[in-house]
């Protein structure tokens, strides 16, 4: 009996494959032999089928409850590109104010971030609350412009990271390391935030909602 | 050795999945390996992919607006496939018991995608033999489900009378040779797929042009790592269209029908048009879906015969204000009259980059008219042109919340720095694009931390119908984060506007900034 089930299995595998392949494929086919002219390479990743595949961590159920459809869900995110996405996101008002130059007239980063390929650690209001007033203050007065940017820049690295990798020590688009440690449910950033909800796809950028807004190392 | 309840079970739940899955995978494949070898004819699984675009629901619609030409249609397709795997397990599953059910169910996705094959706008076959994939599916699939059926119920039959289980032998016999079926129907369509363009392009040697192409001016490239190819390379150029399948369409029997408002109706074999008068003009076209700072702009250099000379050989009747251009599948697209009449270099075009133009983007020939967007002048896998009356008809994103009339907005991209690019000081060099089709580009400006706005360099412009570069070095860098903003003005002396507007209706505006770093 073993036998034949394996060999089920693998017909059913077999013709599975061949099954997607032969269907799959009539969209491409016809560019070989010097037609090979698909769109650019801003064309979103093909993951986008399942954006909710490779979430991780603790808070993704409640987000998924507070934000069960819609523009600024799971699979509403994967259609935008990343500050558009964001936009839609009813936790991620005071991230999306501060990155569009209505927190900072000097600071708008929309196209900046809509542009390129990119890791984004996204501080939910919950982060920004606690942060002193003081420091919401200077950062959103013209000098504190460059405040602003520098630690906006430090929540971002230029390529996108699947939570199975992200594990390391990347270089942000500040310009200084950043450290993430852990997998799962439990992964930490920078030493200094938690990762609520890690994986969710945008457009052009993996999105890692996190606790605590990341503060540069002093240059 | 078997207790009478195990002889007297149904067959496991897998076999009756794998008899379903099986049924529709050998259906589907036989059908688009029929598909692959008939002319013109979509598969049975395009077929409902097409319906699938045509009745979407408006978000939907916006989702395939932002997307199309990119991952769009292979997700589409995945969709299709999926939705039709889980429903064939499905109805195996219930088949074991009820094998009506599961012959109704399958019966019932045959007919849908029959349905879906005589209405299918994408066809360039004709109606009779664009139902023959998907009514040879149903009969495969049909089959291929009472054999295996027949087989599991074999099984258990035969398990109650022979322990060994000669039925389950059976079964798997019938599973292999279903599954050889569908091996077979892959390979047929994997081979054949678009294979009668792809060899009559083989095929072409492009005459030259009466009317050359001036050569690219000195300096229009600029010198930067980053900034786009002046002219975009046939594998780079942006394609954003509705085709889940690239058309077939061979240049062998291929036909421009020219008629509508005009004394005298013309048709126009592939021959007749490499005979005439052909012109090479680099046109940068824009797609309605940019972004500001986007990547869907490019410019090539065509070859091809004047729209205009065609409408003189046919005769336009007064009163007409448009032209309808159709592609091979179906798709449509009005133009004014006035756009391919005037002086600008609108044409049919058979050769893009001293290439014939690649199967992506229209073979054997399309539309190019200077300074429209490709949504209303584009028509790739161009099969006719009618003179007509705006009032008269209404082209494919017209009737999908769209304007009739778009006009290219003039705009400007930053290339270089990319987002976040980290520069060293002494080396801050920029540089892109900016377009203004039939105008042309006066101007191109910068302003780095919002300050005052001041010009960038432009590079010599080719003609107006094509982008113009532009450069800049910042010698005065300060080390730190900034951010450069541009905004273009044509020669008419407008000013891009800083008002962002979406790509719906007609297309975006605003100015693109991009923030970076010196080190």
């Amino acid at each position: 009996m073993r036998t034949t089930t394996k060999s089920f299995a693998v017909a059913a595998v077999a013709s599975l494959a061949l099954f997607t392949a032969a269907c799959g494929s009539s969209d491409s086919e016809g560019t070989d032999a010097g037609a090979t002219d698909t769109a650019t390479s801003d064309a979103p990743s093909s993951d986008a089928a399942d954006p909710a595949a490779d979430l991780v961590g603790s808070g993704c159920a409640a987000y998924a409850e507070a934000v069960p459809d819609g523009a600024g869900s799971v699979s509403g995110m994967a259609q935008d590109p990343v500050a558009t996405a964001a936009s839609n996101n009813p936790l991620l008002t005071t991230l999306v104010k501060s990155v569009s130059g209505q927190l900072n007239p000097d600071v708008d980063l929309v196209d900046t971030l809509n542009g390129g390929e990119f890791t984004v650690f996204a501080p939910v209001d919950d982060a920004f609350a606690k942060l002193p007033a003081a420091t919401v203050k200077a950062v959103s007065e013209e000098p504190g412009g460059k405040t602003l940017s520098s630690i906006l820049t430090y929540h971002v690295i230029p390529k996108r990271i699947a939570p199975a990798d992200i594990d390391g020590t990347f270089a942000t688009v500040n310009g200084a390391d950043l450290t993430i440690t852990g997998s799962g449910d439990d992964i930490e950033v920078g030493g200094q935030a938690k990762v609520i909800c890690g994986g969710v796809q945008t457009a052009n950028a993996t999105v890692y909602l996190i606790d605590t807004v990341l503060m540069p190392p002093a240059a | 050795m078997n207790t009478s309840t195990e002889s007297r079970a149904t067959a496991p739940w897998w076999a009756g999945a794998i008899s379903g899955f099986l049924a529709a995978a050998s259906g589907v494949a036989v059908g688009t390996g029929v598909a692959a070898l008939l002319q013109g004819v979509p598969s049975p699984i395009e077929s409902v992919g097409n319906r699938a675009i045509d009745y979407a629901p408006p978000f939907l619609k916006e989702f395939a607006v932002k997307q199309f030409g990119t991952a769009d249609k292979p997700i589409l397709i995945g969709g299709v496939v999926a939705t039709l795997a889980l429903f064939a397990i499905v109805a195996g599953i219930i088949g074991r018991k009820k094998p009506r059910v599961a012959i109704g169910a399958v019966t019932f996705l045959g007919v849908l995608a029959i349905a879906a094959a005589a209405i299918d706008r994408t066809t360039t076959a004709s109606r009779a033999l664009t139902l023959v994939p998907s009514v040879i599916t149903l009969i495969v699939s049909l089959a291929a489900l009472l054999v295996l059926l027949a087989n599991l119920r074999g099984r258990e039959e035969a398990a109650a009378a022979h322990p060994l289980g000669l039925g389950r032998r059976g079964f798997l016999k019938a599973s292999l040779g279903v599954t050889a079926l569908v091996v077979f129907g892959g390979a047929v369509g994997q081979l054949f797929g678009n294979a009668a363009a792809a060899a009559s392009r083989a095929g072409i040697r492009l005459p030259r042009a009466t009317t050359p192409a001036a050569a690219v001016p000195a300096g229009a490239q600029v010198d930067i790592q980053g900034v786009s190819e002046f002219v975009t390379p046939n594998r780079d150029f942006y394609r954003v269209d509705t085709a889940l399948r690239i058309p077939d369409v061979p240049a062998e029997g291929w036909n421009l029908r020219i008629h509508g408002m005009v004394d005298k109706e013309l048709n126009l074999s592939f021959r007749d048009i490499m005979n005439m008068d052909l012109e090479e003009h680099r046109v940068t076209l824009t797609c309605v879906s940019n972004e500001v700072g986007g990547p869907y702009v490019g410019n090539a250099l065509w070859l091809g015969v004047r729209v205009a000379t065609l409408l003189e050989m046919a005769g336009v009747q007064d009163g007409a204000d448009a032209i309808k251009s159709t592609s091979a599948d179906r798709w449509t697209a009005g133009s004014p009259l006035e756009t391919v009449t005037d002086d600008r270099n609108a044409m049919v075009a058979i050769g893009m980059n001293g290439q014939p133009l690649p199967l992506a983007h229209g073979f054997p020939a399309r539309l190019v008219i200077p300074g429209l967007y490709g949504f209303v002048s584009a028509t790739k896998w161009l099969t006719e042109i009618e003179v007509t009356k705006f009032s008269d008809f209404k082209g494919y994103w017209t009737t999908r919340d769209y304007t009739a009339l778009a006009p290219i907005k003039f705009s400007s991209r930053i290339d270089v720095p990319k987002s976040f690019q980290a520069f060293p000081q002494d080396k801050v060099r920029m540089g892109g694009v900016a377009w203004a089709q039939t105008v042309g580009i006066e101007k191109v400006e910068l302003s780095i931390d919002k300050g005052d706005w001041f010009e960038a360099d432009l590079a010599p412009e080719d003609t107006v119908e094509t982008w113009r570069q532009w450069s800049y070095q910042w010698d005065e860098a300060t080390a730190g984060i900034h951010t450069v903003m541009i905004r273009s003005t044509n020669k008419n002396g407008e000013t891009q506007t800083s008002e962002r507007a979406p790509i719906r209706p007609n297309g975006t505006t605003g100015w693109q900034s991009v923030q970076f770093r010196v080190e």
